[in-house]
């Protein structure tokens, strides 16, 4: 059990139902860290840049963020420019797991500084893997920044 | 006191003799001698004393010239006819006054007509004779008559010949002529009136050194000269210079005014006795003379000759309304033919077919010979024109050296040596210039003026030499006048010049008008274009965005139903349960639809990445990877070696051949499936016509599948068009030939389908071929 399994992971995702099913396979997979959403860009990023002084969010920063693209008003591609620029928050490894299987938008991310990306299948099953396959590689596999 | 502006004579030559080359410096108007057919006496001013006399009164009166000097009138006359001459001296002028006089203190009392008017400080007296022809009253009906037909006349030559006739008819003339100056000061017989028997010299042209210039300057003082007798012998003063001015008097008004021997012997060389000319002046200009010649001596009386002037005057004063009349008649003709031609232009949408159609009307514009026009180096020609070569000769000498937009000259050859070949039909050149670029003209042609001239006589040889003399005749004068006029033709009036530069401007417009309609369109197209493209970008980002934002519910209604059946499979009965597996597969195919219409608008959203591309490579890879289904459904692919090199994205084409490739095998229920690819034939038509085979490779993608009935080769392009139910062949989404449509497209070529039920379907695909 790596220091990790005690930060949150963020999840920045608008939609209820992929978050329903997002949880859905956590717990499926038995996922100890606490989850956190944010259902748009402004708030993951008041939280990210204001942790620790806004007593709204917590005190810790995330282990790993789940970032949807594609969200009304700030969308995913601004927080993940923010943050990669951002010296206190450019360590967290930031997974893309979006709709688009655009290319562009693909090597966009990558160029902005994602550490991974995936895009949502719409068969649940499908879905299931992928987020074992995040869980196990991420929060177990991985060394991750003691920031 | 009138002192002429100009001095054209020399002084010096008084008493020298006058020769062919010193004429026009003769001093005519101070000859110091008269005609004898009278007498003149001048008188001082002041003393009315004679103070020169005409050395014939010894003859006429028996009394010696030498003694009149220093006399009063007294000395000829009764003091009551004197008191009647007194009054009209010292009222007088330049003009003359006619009195009936009879000498009363001279032998025999003769009757005389005295003459009288002041000049060059004298008053001058001249006394005629009673004519020898017996006047009838004048016949004022008939003057009438003739002054009513010339205010009538409709054209100058009309006019000419009307005041021809009525001269010849007051004066008995055996001839009478008008003449017309030209531009150069040349003279032409414009009208004649003539004894049956004599040769017409209608049409006659004469050089403008036959009337030197002094006689011009002359005749517009005095409006009338006569000699009844071309034999005369000149009678002189006495004495020849005035003691006042040492120089002999001033004899421009005077009647009895002696003539130039030169203009005597021309007279006698025509064979002429008698003769009579008046001047046609128009505005303050020469514009002609009216000229009687009398084949013996014939004395006119002064009153007829007086009537002949007014006759003159009368002609002078109406003449430019004449003119005005010619040429608004000739205005009216212009401004119709030209309304003709601009009817044409108006009327076709070619102007050129237009102008090559009806090249008669072009031509009938201008009073011309002939008419030239090119265009692009094409030549049209209508009426007198020179030879093919030649007239390309002239269009590319206008190319050259006529700088403007209108070139007009009435002697081509003055401005180009090589134009005297074609003078005959050429000399005259009026040409509008319609593009800058290229050498297009219309040209009028104008023939030399020596064809166009009629003068029965201009076909006979001049007599040049008589007695080693230079020989004067209008024969001699003619072919004087024809070597100053050759290689020229009549000149473009102003009003035609003008109307040329209309025709120009005219046709400027319709071809701005052609092109400015032009770019119109194509603004139209390309905005067109532009809003295509841009309806185009935005259903393809629709799609996009659609597509994206639909697959999230969809998403949701599909993980809530694996949900209902993870969660509560115990509590449904099979038949709920079987309704969300249905609810399940249902959002997975409308998954797939969703898909292939988000690579379609992908197709178009994004510009291919063109580059040289060899289809055998291309081909290989995608044969590749669909090595294994190939083999699974037993497809025999052969390929005809070696496939072109094109211009297009390397990833999009492999994506064709796989589509391609993959219908050929689905769609196929033969026990051995085979597709065949290659080059098609050069020649092959796609439905929207040929394909320059100078750009485009076209290949074919050949199955002998279940084949495409021809109703439906148009719809299998279309998005999620299927044939064929879902549970049959492999159950597409319908959206691959779509796909497959747009990359080819794409990248400029075309697709199309060439098939009929049960007989296989051959696929062709157009591509730019690689240009570096």
């Amino acid at each position: 059990m790596s220091s990790a399994s005690l930060k949150p992971i963020l999840v920045v995702e608008d939609s209820t139902e992929d978050f329903t099913a997002l949880g859905r396979a956590f717990r499926k997979h038995a996922l100890q860290n606490p989850v956190l959403r944010c259902t748009d860009g402004d708030q993951a990023l008041e939280y990210l840049q204001g942790y620790g002084r806004n007593i709204k969010w917590p005190a810790v920063l995330p282990a790993i963020i789940l970032l949807d693209l594609n969200m009304p008003g700030t969308d995913g591609r601004a927080v993940l420019d923010v943050v990669k620029h951002d010296d206190a928050l450019n360590t967290i490894p930031i997974i893309i797991f979006s709709t688009s299987s655009n290319s562009k938008d693909i090597e966009e991310c990558y160029r902005l500084g994602a550490n991974s990306y995936l895009t949502k299948p719409i068969d649940y099953a499908a879905m299931e893997e992928k987020v074992r396959l995040i869980v196990q590689y991420w929060l177990s596999a991985v060394e991750l920044p003691s920031n | 006191m009138d002192r002429t502006g100009v001095i054209y004579t020399d002084e010096s030559l008084v008493g020298a003799e006058i020769t062919l080359t010193n004429c026009d410096r003769e001093p005519i108007h101070i000859p110091g001698l008269i005609q004898p057919y009278g007498f003149l006496l001048c008188l001082h001013e002041q003393t009315r004393r004679v103070v020169q006399a005409s050395a014939n009164t010894q003859e006429l009166l028996g009394i010696a010239a030498e003694n009149l000097i220093g006399q009063g009138l007294d000395c000829l006359f009764e003091p009551a006819r004197l008191v009647d001459i007194e009054a009209q001296l010292t009222t007088l002028a330049e003009g003359h006054r006619l009195v009936g006089v009879r000498l009363d203190k001279v032998t025999g009392q003769p009757f005389y007509k005295l003459i009288l008017h002041r000049f060059d400080d004298l008053l001058w007296l001249e006394f005629e004779p009673v004519a020898e022809t017996t006047d009838g009253p004048l016949n004022l009906p008939s003057l009438n008559d003739a002054l009513g037909q010339m205010l009538a006349a409709a054209s100058v030559v009309e006019f000419c010949a009307y005041a021809v006739q009525q001269v010849r008819e007051i004066t008995g003339f055996d001839r009478v002529m008008a003449y017309r100056f030209a531009e150069d000061e040349s003279g032409e017989v414009v009208a004649e009136a003539r004894h049956p028997d004599l040769e017409p010299f209608l049409g006659l042209h004469y050089p403008a050194t036959d009337i030197p210039k002094q006689a011009r300057a002359m005749y517009l003082k005095n409006w009338l000269r006569f000699i009844p007798d071309v034999d005369y012998v000149p009678v002189p003063l006495v004495p020849v210079r005035n003691p006042a001015s040492q120089r002999p008097p001033d004899m421009t008004y005077s009647v009895l005014r002696s003539v130039s021997p030169i203009h005597v012997e021309y007279l006698k060389n025509m064979g002429v006795g008698a003769t009579m000319t008046i001047s046609l002046i128009r505005d303050g200009q020469l514009w002609g003379l009216l000229v009687c010649h009398h084949y013996a001596p014939r004395l006119v009386s002064y009153e007829l000759r007086d009537l002949c002037q007014f006759i003159g005057k009368t002609f002078s004063a109406l003449l430019k309304s004449k003119e005005q009349a010619d040429d608004f008649a000739y205005q009216l003709r212009l401004r119709e033919h030209q309304a003709r031609l601009f009817g044409l232009l108006a009327e076709f949408p070619d102007f050129r077919k237009a102008l090559y159609d009806h090249l008669p009307v072009v031509k009938d514009v201008f009073d011309c010979g002939g008419v030239l026009v090119s265009f692009d180096g094409e030549l049209a020609a209508y009426g007198s024109t020179p030879t093919a070569p030649q007239m390309r000769e002239i269009v590319e000498w206008l190319s050259k050296h006529a700088t403007g937009e209108l070139f007009h000259t009435n002697s081509y050859a003055r401005h180009n040596p090589a134009g005297v070949a074609v003078r005959s039909v050429a000399s005259g050149i009026l040409a509008i210039r319609l593009d800058r670029a290229a050498g297009d003209f219309i040209i009028w042609l104008r023939p030399e003026v020596l064809q166009t001239v009629t003068w029965a006589g201009q076909q006979q040889k001049a007599e040049v030499m008589k007695d080693g003399q230079l020989h004067l005749s209008p024969r001699h004068s003619f072919a004087a006048w024809s070597e100053s006029v050759e290689n020229t033709a009549e000149a473009w009036k102003p009003i035609e010049v003008e109307a040329a530069e209309e025709i120009r401007l005219r046709i400027a417009d319709i071809r701005l008008k052609l092109f400015n309609e032009i770019q119109a369109r194509a603004l139209q197209l390309s905005r067109l274009n532009a809003e295509l493209e841009r309806s185009n970008d935005e259903l393809d980002s629709f799609a996009y965005v659609a597509s994206h934002d639909l697959k999230e519910p969809l998403r949701g209604i599909h993980n809530y139903s694996i949900f209902l059946l993870e969660d509560y499979a115990d509590k449904l009965d099979s038949d709920g349960v079987d309704k969300l597996q249905t609810l399940v597969r249902l959002s997975q195919r409308m998954e797939s639809l969703i898909e292939s219409l988000l690579q379609l608008s992908r197709v178009g959203r994004l510009e291919p990445d063109v580059q040289e591309v060899d289809l055998n490579t291309i081909l290989a890879e995608a044969m590749e990877i669909l090595q294994p289904r190939l083999e699974q459904t037993g497809t025999r692919v052969t390929v005809a070696h070696p496939l072109p090199t094109v211009q297009a994205d390397p990833v999009r084409l492999r994506e064709v051949f796989n589509n391609l490739l993959t219908n050929a095998m689905r769609y196929n229920d033969s026990a051995v499936k085979t597709v065949e690819i290659g080059v098609a034939p050069a020649g092959v038509i796609s439905p929207r016509g040929s394909i320059s085979p100078a750009a485009f490779h076209v290949l074919f993608v050949r199955d002998n599948g279940i084949g495409i009935d021809s109703r439906h080769h148009e719809s299998i392009f279309k998005i999620f068009k299927r044939l064929h139910s879902q549970d049959k062949y492999g159950g597409g989404t319908g959206a691959g030939l779509a796909i497959v449509k747009k990359m080819i497209e794409k990248s400029g070529g075309q697709l199309w389908v060439e098939s009929q039920p049960a007989q296989g379907a051959t696929f062709f695909f157009s591509l730019p071929k690689y240009t570096s």
